[in-house]
């Protein structure tokens, strides 16, 4: 079974992975979602049971960096996987995500498969 | 009305009708691999555009005669050495067709209010990240702005660097490169 939480301030945004990974046929179960960094923290706390992390970047409250940054320094969850979503010009975020520990990257548009190919190592 | 121009010197400031040539393939990408297929329509290289109110609506008037009515956009502000924004126009059909790609969303299926407009601001933040990355990076360190959305007529002082316009199945849209003139210090809008 495959819990994912997708972080993004942007409800649409998290509908629409959602609906991508259904498309994709990507083993998930559930989704649980939060609209930054703060709520995703919470939402692990409440749901320990979660497998993957998707995540955007530029947020509010406390961006997706913070949010790796707090994730990797919990004593729990430092191998929990970390995927970032971002659009193309969110690079430079996005390469101080991976420096904290994030294990990838989606941009924005992307498709069903770079979905897929993002995911598939961490997913059974 | 330029359809294009050369290249900018390396390490010179973009020229208008290059952004919005950046901006042009953005939109080929950003709607072929996640909205749909949109048809160019025009492409208004300046302030060309001429817009009047119409109640709730602005309408555009395109070159040619054409009209194009809209009633909201989705805003993304860029910073950096040149400083500037894109907005995506369009009316409500128009925007429930593009959040309705977006979304994957079938046509029983009811959108909401919030749902379109979010929709619309992610298809601005995707084009304006495009922008930002391959023609505004490489000129040093650029900030975005959150998406928002303004759906009351506008009124601003001055005119788009260009204006590019599409056709979807829910009608007209435009998007439009605005930026700021070296002499101002920002935006200038009256509210």
């Amino acid at each position: 079974m495959n819990k994912v939480l997708i972080v993004d301030d942007s409800a649409t945004m998290r509908k629409i992975i959602t609906r991508v990974l259904r498309q994709a046929e990507i083993p998930v179960n559930a989704v649980v979602e939060a609209g930054n960094g703060v709520e995703g923290l919470a939402k692990l706390q409440s749901e320990p049971d979660i497998d993957l992390i998707l995540s955007d970047v530029n947020m509010p409250e406390m961006n997706g960096v913070d949010f790796v940054k707090a994730v990797r320094t919990s004593h729990d969850k430092e191998k929990l996987p970390m995927i970032m979503v971002t659009t193309e010009g969110g690079e430079a975020m996005m390469k101080s995500a991976l420096d904290l520990g994030a294990n990838g990257y989606v941009t924005k548009p992307f498709t069903p498969e770079s979905i897929r190919r993002a995911l598939e190592a961490y997913l059974g | 009305m330029a359809e294009s121009a050369a290249p900018s010197a390396a390490g010179a400031l973009p020229s208008d009708a290059e952004l919005l040539g950046h901006l042009e393939r953005a939109v080929d990408e950003v709607f072929a691999t996640m909205i749909g297929t949109c048809e160019r329509r025009a492409r208004v290289d300046g302030g060309e555009l001429i817009e009047r109110s119409n109640g709730a609506e602005l309408e555009l008037l395109l070159d040619g005669g054409a009209l194009l009515r809209v009633d909201r956009e989705a805003v993304v502000e860029f910073r950096g050495a040149l400083d500037g924004r894109v907005a995506i126009r369009a009316n409500a059909a128009c925007a429930t067709a593009i959040a309705r790609g977006l979304l994957m969303s079938e046509e029983e299926e009811s959108l909401a209010l919030e749902d379109v407009n979010d929709a619309l601001k992610e298809c601005a933040n995707m084009l304006t990240g495009w922008l930002k990355s391959k023609a505004l990076d490489p000129l040093g360190a650029f900030s975005m702005s959150v998406p928002f959305i303004k759906d009351a007529p506008r009124e601003l002082v001055g005119a788009p660097a260009g204006t590019l316009v599409y056709s979807t199945r829910g009608g007209e849209f435009a998007i439009e490169l605005w930026r700021r003139p070296p002499s101002q210090n920002q935006l200038v809008e009256s509210r």
